[in-house]
């Protein structure tokens, strides 16, 4: 019995959907287990007619049509994914939540510099509406599984396809990213918080010890620590770890306790949060949406 | 006629120092606001960054977290802990629009019940100058 | 007879959410088409309050299909910014990860998306039914991808959103076994892609009428150009006539007073043209056939054999936009000659990947040849280096005004009277899939590109009625 897969991003990039075909040859063999019933990237159906077994959901929800398409796919499947780190907590456009959407829309009509609008319309004819906030897919439908990940790596999703084919849950690493990582921990201490590119960036040794902000001791592992390997920092994108569910909250905690904690010349904790430029955007890049307080927010308004 | 706000404001006091100290302030019957729910942890390290936010995104308005002097920590070293996770929290608040006032870290030892008054009365009157949490109800407005 | 819509929802075979709605009037013949687009995120706007050296990862996230493209503008911009020439070793890099994409992403769009409508008879399955009807070409095909993705990762760190490119450069050197299994697998493929090559021109060969026939719209074209050489890294930008004369080569730096975008109040995506042909005559058109129209010569030698036969067969400039497919073949050589010609640099696996910068305040643009045409970044940070506005211009966004064109003439051409039957509508999309939109990219800024869209179903019932 082939398993019924449908496959689609909302308000994506399509770098999921990338992913798949990432298996390259092992797609191919895969495909014998598989019956592709509604992949618009891929085949022409225009919708989803009968129920599926499984429905491979990417992207997030950015306006009421997203919504209303998340709503009417994952009806027809048994078991739902949120394929990627968009649809598991918002991603990477969840940023936009530190604005709201009428500066988000000016900005691109009105403001930008090549933008040549005298008559300063703001297109909203026949359009659907943009939700104010992005919110992860959890929110909208039920979630079977997360495959986060931005895009999950091709190891990932063969073992996802693995799983569901032999009907066993999708599971995923309970470590974090430190642990699959080969550069050289010696003493987890920071006195400085570099951004990224200044100094010397030496190979073999810990980014987070450097002085590099790295989100590798507050995000699940996974990914085999691809970015590391090349000397960039993880940012995040595997999401929080196993029991986590606010990935910033458990950065700070990992920041604070390699922050010079036992130096007697004592760095000031407050000169070293001055060095640390967009916390936000780094401590939550890939997961606004499904942190506890998952926008900004203004004060000045009264109850 | 506007009803006048009343804060609520979550404490989370250590137990060495500043339950102890909050204790003090009670036998004493030195006078502080009601406003404040105090909730008891072993050390101030035991407060998770995910505890504040919580709180606040529970509705309240500030949160107050007493631990012992620096060098005096129960077990050595989890107030200073602490001190550079709110650091950091507070600036990460403060990027999300909130006001960072509205969490504040104080060392007050077991002995010191009169400012363990001082700080809760201070620091609820700080937090009616500032308003309510505006974290309901303010979902991004266009 | 009544007023009429017919749509096509969603777009298959291309990237990103697509919709294309036709009215018909009262005699049934089109009275007008759109296409449309979907997807949404702002980019331009939560970039702002970012870390400048930060950016060339965020922006990949614009698209997974070439978010190398980004990559690269962002790195180059962020040069620019910082003032840091980048490092030659991570040029090198920079450019032999860009071939790399070319590699993958002109495979993906010939074989697995648009492909299928010239090259099987089951077109609807797509890269299913290459894979039923035409197992071996699948695979070359398929090994062909892997190696473009292979090399992504191998200078990028990942075959999908890399992450290596900083301002001043790359941050890791390659090992000179890295770039020997490149070299290798670069090797591995060349018989291969001539194979593949000559299947594809066969099968657009084989509808040469539809080729030839379909769609033509002589419209402004404008590309990078280095010198007269064809080029999809450095360059000026060229922008030629209609008639193949050059209306204007400038600076990069300088795109603001050359490029202005239009804004239509039904629509989310803006429409930029060439300021001094106006709007709308001096909309152009960007990618695969734009290049090889400005082009005057490709500087690697079995690419620029392709280009001559392919301009002496068909045109200078040449304006069936079915032929962007066979264009993209060319370049599909160009990448792999280039790729060749990386690897063999001695340069490529040495130590200086990057030059160090400094924080500072700064303007930067960084503009490169992505495979749906030109992409330009702009960033402008204030002196802690936090980016305080961004503006980004993507192919597939210049296309728009002649991707709208083109469905409108094959729509009136194909729809008279009311007959419409479901090889019409197919011949719509194909000419869609030949501009191989990237529609992720198009909409990073706006609201979805939304063009009216009128919907009758499949089964055509009535979803909703736009009456005009």
């Amino acid at each position: 019995m082939k398993l019924r897969i449908a496959v689609e991003g909302l308000g994506a990039c399509a770098g999921c959907e990338i992913a798949i075909l990432d298996l390259h040859e092992e797609l191919v063999s895969l495909l014998q287990d598989l019956e592709i019933d509604y992949a618009p990237i891929l085949i022409d159906r225009k919708s989803l007619k009968e129920n599926v077994d499984v429905l491979l959901l990417s992207g997030s929800v950015r306006n009421e049509h997203d919504a209303e398409e998340a709503v009417r796919l994952s009806e027809k499947a048994k078991i739902t994914i949120a394929l990627g780190s968009c649809a598991s907590f918002g991603g990477i456009p969840g940023l936009a939540n530190l604005y709201a959407t009428r500066e988000l829309l000016e900005r691109v009509y009105l403001t930008t510099e090549s933008t040549d609008n005298k008559e300063k319309i703001l297109p909203s004819e026949e359009v659907p509406p943009i939700e104010k906030i992005i919110k992860p897919l959890k929110d909208w439908v039920k979630i079977t599984y997360d495959l986060p990940g931005c895009p999950p790596q091709p190891k990932l999703i063969k073992e996802m396809f693995q799983m569901l084919l032999n009907g066993k849950p999708v599971t995923l690493s309970k470590k974090t990213v430190c642990d699959e990582c080969d550069l050289k921990r010696e003493e987890k201490k920071i006195t400085r918080i570099l951004r990224w590119g200044e100094g010397e960036l030496e190979s073999g040794r810990c980014l987070l010890e450097q002085g590099y902000f790295c989100a590798g001791p507050a995000t699940r592992a996974g990914c085999e620590a691809k970015c590391l390997a090349v000397l960039m920092p993880c940012r995040g994108c595997m999401g929080p770890p196993e029991n986590v569910t606010d990935q910033g909250a458990k950065m700070v905690s990992a920041i604070a306790s390699v922050a010079a904690i036992d130096e007697k010349s004592g760095v000031d904790p407050e000169q070293l949060a001055t060095m640390f430029k967009d916390v936000v955007g780094s401590l939550y890049r890939f997961t606004l949406p499904s942190s506890i307080i998952s926008r900004r927010v203004s004060e000045g308004k009264k109850r | 006629m506007p009803e006048t706000f009343e804060p609520y404001v979550v404490g989370f006091l250590c137990n060495w120092c500043g339950y102890a100290g909050a204790d003090l302030a009670g036998t004493s019957r030195i006078q502080y606001p009601p406003n404040l729910r105090a909730i008891r942890l072993m050390c101030s390290g035991r407060v998770d960054p995910t505890f504040i936010l919580t709180a606040l995104k529970r509705g309240a308005d500030g949160v107050l977290v007493v631990g012992c002097h620096p060098g005096d920590c129960h077990y050595i070293n989890g107030n200073l802990r602490t001190e550079r996770r709110i650091v950091f929290l507070k600036k990460m608040l403060s990027d999300l629009g909130l006001d960072y006032r509205r969490v504040r870290l104080e060392w007050i030892s077991a002995g010191e019940g009169e400012k363990f008054a001082t700080v809760v009365k201070e620091f609820v009157e700080e937090i009616r100058e500032l308003g309510p949490n505006p974290i309901e109800g303010n979902a991004n407005e266009t | 007879m009544k007023h009429r819509t017919i749509t096509i929802d969603p777009v298959t075979r291309v990237e990103g959410r697509g919709k294309i709605t036709i009215w018909l009037d009262g005699r049934g013949d089109v009275k007008d088409a759109h296409f449309s687009v979907f997807d949404l995120r702002m980019f331009e706007k939560f970039l702002e309050g970012r870390p400048v050296e930060e950016a060339p990862q965020i922006v990949t996230r614009i698209c997974g299909i070439c978010p190398v493209s980004h990559h690269l503008a962002s790195a180059k911009a962020c040069d620019m910014l910082f003032d840091v020439e980048p490092a030659e070793t991570g040029s090198l890099i920079r450019e032999l990860m860009h071939m790399g994409q070319y590699i993958h992403n002109h495979s993906l769009h010939f074989f697995f998306l648009a492909g299928p409508d010239f090259l099987v008879k089951g077109r609807e399955q797509g890269l299913l039914a290459l894979i039923r009807e035409k197992p071996e070409l699948a695979e070359k095909a398929i090994q062909l991808r892997k190696v473009g993705q292979e090399i992504v990762e191998k200078t990028g760190g990942r075959a999908i959103h890399p992450v290596t490119a900083l301002p001043g450069g790359v941050t890791k050197k390659m090992s000179k076994k890295e770039v020997d299994e490149i070299a290798a697998d670069l090797s591995s493929v060349e018989k291969d892609l001539r194979e593949l090559v000559n299947a594809c021109k066969e099968g657009l060969l084989d509808k040469k009428e539809l080729m030839l026939e379909l769609d033509s719209q002589r419209s402004y074209y404008s590309a990078l150009l280095n010198n007269g050489d064809f080029d999809l890294y450095n360059g000026k930008i060229r922008i030629i006539k209609p008639d193949g004369q050059i209306a204007e080569e400038f600076n990069p730096n300088n795109y603001q007073t050359q490029i202005g975008e239009h804004v239509e109040p039904w629509t989310y995506l803006k429409f930029p043209f060439y300021k001094k042909a106006e709007w709308p005559d001096g909309a152009y058109r960007v990618g695969p056939l734009a290049r090889l129209n400005v082009a005057e010569r490709i500087p690697t030698p079995e690419a620029n054999r392709e280009f001559t036969e392919f301009k002496d067969e068909f045109g200078k400039p040449v304006h069936n936009t079915l032929l962007y497919n066979w264009a993209r073949l060319i370049e599909l050589y160009y990448a792999l000659e280039r790729a060749k010609e990386i690897v063999e640099h001695e340069k490529t696996a040495a130590n200086d990947v990057r030059h160090s910068f400094k924080i500072k305040k700064g303007e930067g643009i960084g503009v490169i040849e992505a495979p749906r045409g030109t992409l330009i970044h702009h960033y402008v940070a204030n002196d802690e280096g936090i980016i305080e506005r961004a503006n980004l211009i993507a192919a597939t966004t210049q296309n728009n005004m002649h991707i709208n064109q083109s469905v409108r003439d094959v729509a009136k051409r194909r729809i008279k009277s009311g007959r419409i039957d479901e090889r019409v509508l197919n011949d719509i999309e194909v000419v869609v899939r030949a501009y191989d939109p990237c529609l992720s990219c198009s909409t990073h800024m706006s609201g979805q590109t939304n063009l009216e869209v009128e919907i009758l179903n499949e089964h055509g019932e009535h979803l909703k009625a736009l009456t005009n």
